[in-house]
């Protein structure tokens, strides 16, 4: 019985970020169109890049009225 | 950027716990003033209504007489958990005060120059986005004493300040791996912080 190597999503991070080494990357996009577990891991970072966004831009706007004196 | 190790500063306010004019007033301040903005009030406005929010809250009317800057350390409130949940106490004294700054603009303006007051829909809607960008700043104060510093130093500069990850990796002395481990842990972490602070 073959275990299913899964992808971590640290190793996904670099997938996306084109940071993985070429045939690296071109063994991962052939398992993805497989596996519905790293697809969905793929997909929960997606998820997380608005909430980051949404992060980041909440602690601009704070930061910046933080700072004003009120002008 | 002040933030509080043992306990939030929202969570000591819903306890009832003795709190502050300073800590309030920096904490809050922006959240008011975007309130404000959401109102159609001016920047001045905006600075009256911090100033108005924080004397209904501290319910010290002497306070009119002090600059913003120097008012006394020693001025505390406790707020009394049997008039409702603080954020709804809180979005009501900064509605309230916002519509008496409208109000109080009629008198100097022409009625047919100012634009209508914003609704109690609109209001609402608006209150919900800010209050989240609240939370979302203090969840990350918060997040500051459930990780390792180098971690959050990661998350930081990756996440927030939008910095390359090979930077951020050079510069901490990180792989890039362990700086996509740090973003992730600290994403999981500020869920959970957040998710608790709602439910307060």
């Amino acid at each position: 019985m073959s275990t299913v190597k899964h992808y971590t999503k640290e190793e996904l991070e670099l997938y996306r970020s084109k940071e993985m080494p070429f045939i690296s990357r071109m063994k991962c996009t052939d398992h993805l169109k497989q596996c519905v577990e790293c697809a969905s891991l793929l997909k929960e970072l997606e998820t997380e890049d608005a909430f980051v966004a949404e992060l980041r831009e909440s602690i601009k706007l704070f930061d910046e009225l933080s700072q004003s004196s009120g002008e | 950027m002040a933030f509080t190790t043992k306990k939030s500063l929202l969570a000591r306010v819903r306890a009832g716990d003795e709190v502050s004019w300073r800590e309030f007033y920096s904490t809050y301040r922006p959240l008011i003033i975007l309130c404000g903005r959401d109102c159609g009030l001016t920047s001045d406005e905006c600075d009256e209504l911090v100033q108005q929010v924080m004397c209904e809250i501290f319910q010290k009317k002497i306070l009119f007489k002090y600059n913003l800057d120097e008012v006394p350390e020693d001025l505390n409130f406790k707020y009394d958990p049997s008039r409702g949940r603080f954020r709804y106490f809180l979005k009501g004294i900064i509605r309230n005060q916002a519509l008496k700054l409208y109000h109080k603009r009629r008198e100097h303006v022409a009625i047919d120059e100012i634009p209508e007051p914003t609704s109690d829909e609109a209001f609402d809607a608006h209150w919900d986005i800010e209050w989240r960008r609240h939370l979302f700043t203090q969840a990350m104060q918060e997040l500051r004493s459930h990780v390792r510093a180098e971690t959050f130093a990661a998350f930081e500069m990756y996440a927030i300040q939008d910095r390359p990850v090979k930077e951020v990796a050079d510069f901490l002395n990180l792989s890039v791996d362990s700086v996509y481990v740090a973003k992730n842990r600290c994403i999981a972490n500020m869920r959970t912080i957040i998710e608790k602070l709602e439910k307060k």
